[in-house]
């Protein structure tokens, strides 16, 4: 009797695993079939696009799933995620996998081995972006629509817009922590962008020299120790890297606990630091953007247009935030729920894209997408 | 009436029969049987649920490339763990291997000195770890930790302080590495030498007698040292070769270059069922079935969709699975002697 | 005196899959007795002693304590009904203290708010020890500090604290020297007096002859007969044991002695350890018997002369095949070696294992189970892995002729198994053993050194290998019998050497006249 017990067991496995399958399957052809009931009416041909994540739990993921929801219930397309590792070989699997699953278009959140990435996008014959960086001019491919700045045309406006608020609050001795210029090659540019700002400022101001450190929440941790150590009179902090996730606590729970931070990063714990002024000023990438900037032109091509003013790299707003008010701002137009409320609707996109408007400019998307937080308000209004 | 009661008996004694046939054919041959039991379930599910997308000639030159890495590091890691050997510096070394090899074809070296260089690097790393484990008596699973903190340091390393990103300047060099046939014959090759090796020669036997019972190995002949060094050489030649995939699959070097790729190996070593403390029950198919079986399992679950949510639930559930179905091994009663 | 059962079984069956390891036994413990329970390897008399004790659930059949149901659902059950056994194969847990070890499971009894009171545990324990006579043992000291023998003795404390009125003794004495034996007989005879029950299992029919008041035969499962003490005939038992007359004489039957002249192993002035300024040679053909209790250095020299121990002092020369030059060194050499004689023996240095191996020493250690056979392996890769390299073609060992080599021995010393992929930790002690020769004589091995080889193997087979060993001397084998067992050491060796605190005491050449008491006379 005991010989033929893993039988059913083996049975009972199976079981378990058709029903943990059926439960995903089931909802994805419910949410398959929600949008072709909505999208008959409109003109673009069907298409799947393939998007690349680290991870979808995080504001960053979520938002752009949200984002990507929207943009099911509007045009005649499908999302389709793939949660990726760091390394190039990850990478590559990723991107294997979704092109053997018969996706258009993919969306790619990293540059991760891009020449790579594009030979096998161009041999299945699969539109590419990249949309959380900049992505290498001299890339070329007939199926790369390009990469996207996250900090604007100038990321040095940035850094002076963050110096701007720190000479409001009076502080005078700023250090900076940021991760390498390496994996952020933004940060070498709004640092001296805020370094330079602040000299105009308030000549009696000190910036000190930048402090880089790695990309656990301990490396955070040890760069503002070694801070307090080495400028005592350290008044504010201009984070870089993970400022509001890694640096803030780590201001929190150091010794010199009153030292201001600038945040680059957002989360939620951002509306309390900023109301008891520990926190001057927070922000973070704009999600729908991202995505609006990116589907705009993955859908053009996939219905045969290209913008004739095209150029690789894109850009969207910074969303900034120095005050409760903009943290209430940033909720209502930048993550809310009803994206049809926030920074990019479809109506707008579409305004945009060839495939609905002849007049349509590359530029223009650009502009639609790199709007501040303020201007989407007043759009809104 | 009589005669049909007796139709139906003689009816329900030939589907006994045959259960029982069938019941002792598994019995007989249930350890083999298990071990693919895993890649069957993945590969008959991904196939239905795919509609028999898993199986499209495009799909299968995909599974077939991304086999290549993984495959070729887990027949040589079999060579490590059957003796009870434990190493986690896999990835660190096949990123320092891929970068040298990089670096050193932008020199313009020879397209085979560069061959000789991705074997080499990877030879050292994994040579240096043993005589480590060896020399000082370490357990070997903290040598290799020590070698991945160093390889992957120098990767860092010289990633933070190139100007510009690490790539091949002539990725068309690497063409070979890209070519399907070549892949495929590769693979096919590797893996009987890997079968042979471990299967019919004193390397693979005398690894999982050490694995069982390194005192009577020793008593029986078999020399410890030269056995494990022996093992890890397989391992890094392996390795080497590995990372000449690698590169011509990424063309670009970053910090992150091979990184969880020792995890990897060991998820797909157990689906193949491989017992991580070595001895006699281990197998040289387990890496074969088992990186089959991790692959499929990766493309399956992006070929169907599955929820970006259910992916981690669904492929524990499989592991699990897996994994019961090869630790139920006959664990009856000991006979007292 | 009336007798008054102890303990009863009525059908006692159990079943390991389809095999029925106990078939309806129905036998009768009286308080009072010192009974013995004798079979061969997998008759089954372990089986029911671990029934007894709790270790193994009964498949069928009942067991009856002063005629009401008993049924242990664990050993600590058993204990508490004041049923203990001490085994041959458990035992100690390293790393933990004599203390902890007595104690093992059972702490709960010195809890003291949560925390264990180690002062009254060490108490305890040294009530426990004083027991066995070893109240000078320090409770606290990890168990590691004793001596395989004392760690036995520790098992035996710990069965008798809890003050058992059903003492099962399985095969420890076997693992005993001489002194533990006697120390476990007195126990045995003490609690036979305190009116209490001792189930004593064993291989060494004289010592059972020599102790019970009964003895229960089994036999493949089956019990065959108790016979009283007034009955006890030796051959009778032996026959009952095995089912049949066991044929010819169960030693060799020649008085015989010579040998040939070639030395096969020198050990010279020999300090390693306990060793001192040890010298012996091994002939061609020779069976040389070492005996001495187990702290006399014996179970060293074999390791010594196996290039498993490097002696500090002195050396070991072993003669052999012709030692291989590096190639280097021949290259400035002409090579025409072949003109050398083919059954030349060469002298070199016992190095190591490997010199061993390379000239044809094969070696059984004492603990077999441990040093020489692979327990998770298959009796197939337990037998080739000694004998790869003369199995390898060109650097590979196909699978048919590993299945050749293995069938050969497997016929050859008649090893009862299911099928040669079986493994050995399946197969009984004597099964075992032979496997543990067969790795030897497969490989061509010319001098074999045997610690202990007849240790936990039961009567019927070790007549086979006593006739093996013949046969082999017979055929120019050299053969180092180290033995704690005395009639086997007279009974087979061409030659005797005594050994006594690490030294040679006294040789004696084979003779009918020589008997035990002469032999021991010189080891303690």
């Amino acid at each position: 009797m005991k010989k033929n017990k893993w039988l059913p067991m083996f049975v009972t496995v199976v079981l378990l695993f058709t029903f943990v399958l059926a439960g995903c399957t089931g909802s994805n052809e419910s949410s398959e079939n929600n949008v072709n009931s909505s999208s008959a009416n409109n003109e673009g041909k069907n298409a799947t696009i393939g998007v690349m994540l680290y991870n979808y739990t995080d504001i960053q993921g979520k938002e752009i799933k949200s984002y990507c929801s929207y943009l099911e219930q509007n045009f005649n397309v499908t999302f389709k995620y793939a949660t990726i590792g760091s390394s190039e070989e990850e990478h590559i699997t990723g991107l294997e996998n979704l092109l053997a699953s018969g996706v258009d278009a993919v969306i790619s959140g990293y540059d991760t081995a891009l020449e790579e990435s594009l030979n096998l996008a161009d041999d299945a014959g699969v539109y590419y972006a990249v949309v959380l960086g900049e992505a290498d001019e001299n890339v070329k491919s007939d199926y790369f629509v390009g990469g996207i700045k996250q900090f604007g045309e100038n990321p040095a406006v940035l850094g002076a817009v963050y110096a701007e608020q720190a000479n409001q609050a009076g502080v005078k001795n700023v250090a900076i922590t940021s991760f390498p210029a390496f994996a952020f090659l933004d940060a070498p540019v709004i640092i001296q962008g805020f370094s330079d700002k602040m000299a105009e400022l308030d000549s009696a101001a000190n910036v000190y020299e930048p402090e880089y450190h790695s990309f656990a929440p301990q490396d955070a941790i040890d760069a503002v120790t070694k801070i307090i150590s080495d400028h005592g009179d350290v008044d504010a902090i201009f984070a870089l890297g993970s400022g509001m996730d890694f640096v803030y606590p780590a201001v929190l729970n150091s010794t010199k606990s009153d030292i201001k931070v600038l945040a680059l990063g957002y989360n939620d714990s951002t509306e309390a630091a900023l109301e008891n002024d520990s926190v001057l000023m927070a922000g973070t990438n704009n999600y729908s953007q991202i995505i609006a900037n990116a589907f705009a032109q993955l859908y053009d091509r996939l219905n045969g247009h290209q913008y004739t003013d095209w150029k690789p790299n894109g850009r969207v707003n910074y969303a900034t935030i120095k005050s409760v008010q903009d943290v209430a701002d940033f909720k209502a137009y930048v993550i809310p729920e009803d994206k049809s409320q926030g920074s990019v609707t479809v109506d707008e996109l579409k305004q945009e894209m060839l495939t609905y408007n002849d007049q349509a400019t590359w530029e223009g998307l650009q502009k639609l997408t790199s709007r501040t937080i303020s201007e989407i308000k007043k759009a809104r209004q | 009436m009589d005669t049909l009661e007796r139709t139906e008996d003689s009816d329900l004694g030939a589907r006994t029969l045959g259960f029982r046939l069938f019941s002792s054919f598994m019995k007989k041959h249930k350890n083999t049987i298990i071990q693919y039991v895993g890649l069957l379930l993945v590969l008959l599910l991904f196939t239905i649920w795919t509609e028999g997308k898993l199986l499209t000639p495009f799909n299968i030159k995909t599974i077939i490339r991304q086999l290549a890495v993984l495959y070729t590091i887990s027949i040589g890691l079999v060579f490590v763990f059957s003796h009870g050997g434990m190493d986690i510096s896999v990835g660190a070394v096949l990123g320092l291997s891929s970068m040298s090899t990089a670096l050193a074809m932008n020199a313009g070296v020879p397209f085979f000195v560069a061959v000789l260089i991705a074997l080499g690097v990877s030879v050292t790393c994994y040579f240096i770890n043993i005589i480590i484990a060896v020399q000082f008596g370490l357990m070997s699973v903290i040598s290799s930790l020590a070698i991945m903190f160093i390889s992957r340091g120098i990767v860092t390393y010289k990633v933070s302080t190139s100007v510009e990103a690490i790539k091949l300047q002539n990725s068309s060099a690497m063409d070979i590495f890209r070519n399907q046939t070549f892949i495929l014959i590769s693979l096919v090759v590797i893996g009987i030498i890997g079968l042979i090796l471990f299967n019919w020669m004193k390397i693979g036997k005398q690894s999982r007698a050490i694995g069982d019972n390194p005192l009577a190995s020793m008593q029986s002949g078999v020399s410890i040292k030269k056995t494990k060094i022996i093992g890890y050489l397989l391992a890094g030649v392996l390795v080497g070769f590995a990372s000449l995939f690698s590169l011509a699959r990424s063309s670009t070097i970053s910090e992150n270059t091979g990184a969880g790729l020792e995890m990897d190996v060991i998820v797909a070593l157990v689906l193949g069922g491989l017992a991580l403390n070595g001895g006699s029950k281990s197998k040289m198919s387990s890496a074969i079935v088992g990186t089959m079986t991790y692959v499929l399992l990766n493309n399956g679950l992006v070929m169907v969709g599955v929820a970006t949510e259910m992916v981690s639930l669904v492929k524990g559930v499989i592991f699990l699975a897996v994994v019961f179905l090869l630790l139920r091994r006959p664990r009856s009663e000991v006979v007292p002697r | 005196m009336e007798k008054k059962v102890f303990i009863e079984t009525v059908n006692l069956t159990k079943k390991f899959g389809d095999v029925k390891a106990v078939n309806k036994v129905s036998m009768k413990v009286y308080s009072g007795e010192i009974r013995g329970l004798i079979g061969e390897n997998g008759s089954g008399k372990s089986t029911v002693s671990s029934m007894l004790s709790g270790l193994l659930p009964v498949t069928q059949g009942e067991m009856f304590m002063f005629g009401s149901p008993y049924r242990p659902r664990n050993t600590l059950d058993a204990r508490d009904q004041k049923v203990s056994m001490i085994v041959q194969e458990t035992g100690t847990i390293q790393g933990l203290s004599i203390a902890e070890n007595i104690f093992l499971g059972d702490e709960a009894r010195f809890s003291k708010g949560g925390f264990v009171d180690r002062g009254a545990m060490h108490r305890e324990s040294k009530k426990a020890l004083e027991l066995i006579d070893m109240g000078h043992l320090d409770p606290s000291k990890p168990i590691q500090t004793l001596n395989f023998e004392e760690r036995k003795l520790i098992e035996i404390a710990r069965a008798l604290y809890h003050d058992p009125s059903l003492f099962i003794v399985d095969e420890t004495t076997t693992a005993l020297s001489h002194e533990g034996r006697e120390m476990i007989h007195r126990i045995m005879r003490r609690l036979k007096r305190e009116n209490k029950a001792v189930l004593f299992i064993s291989h060494d029919l004289p010592e059972l002859m020599d102790i019970c008041d009964s003895l229960t035969v089994m036999r493949d499962g089956h019990l065959i007969t108790t016979i009283d003490r007034q009955d006890f005939d030796e051959s009778m038992i032996k026959k009952s044991l095995v089912g049949r007359e066991i044929e010819g004489d169960y030693y060799r039957s020649d008085w015989d002695s010579s040998h040939e002249n070639q030395i096969m192993i020198s050990v010279e002035n020999v300090n390693a350890g306990i060793l001192q300024d040890v010298s012996l040679q091994l002939h061609k053909g020779e069976i040389l018997g070492v005996g001495g209790l187990s702290g006399s250095g014996m179970h060293e020299l074999g390791k010594i002369m196996y290039g498993d121990l490097q002696p500090a002092k002195g050396k070991v020369t072993v003669y052999g095949s012709k030692p291989k030059t590096s190639w280097w060194k021949r290259l400035g050499k002409s090579g025409n070696d072949s003109t050398a004689p083919h059954d030349q023996l060469y002298p070199s240095p016992m190095k190591s294992i490997k010199t061993a191996i390379q000239n044809k020493v094969g070696y059984v250690s004492k603990d077999r189970d441990q040093e020489t056979l692979i327990m998770d392996a298959s009796i197939k890769s337990n037998l080739t892995l000694s004998a790869l390299d003369q199995l390898s073609r060109m650097g590979m060992i196909l699978p048919a002729s590993e299945r050749k080599f293995a069938k050969q021995q497997i016929e050859g010393l008649n090893i009862k198994s299911s099928s040669m992929n079986q493994p050995v930790g399946e197969l009984s002690g004597g099964n075992k053993q032979k496997v543990s020769f067969g790795k030897w004589i497969g490989n061509d091995s010319r001098i074999l050194i045997l610690d202990s080889p007849t240790r936990g193997v039961d009567v019927g087979v070790k007549a086979t290998m006593y006739q093996l060993l013949y046969s082999l001397k017979r055929q120019g084998y050299s053969i180092l019998i180290i033995s704690e067992e005395l009639p086997e050491l007279i009974g087979m060796s061409d030659r005797i050497l005594i050994m006594k605190d690490g030294r040679i005491k006294k040789e004696f050449i084979r003779s009918p006249e020589l008997d035990e008491s002469s032999l021991i006379e010189h080891m303690i």
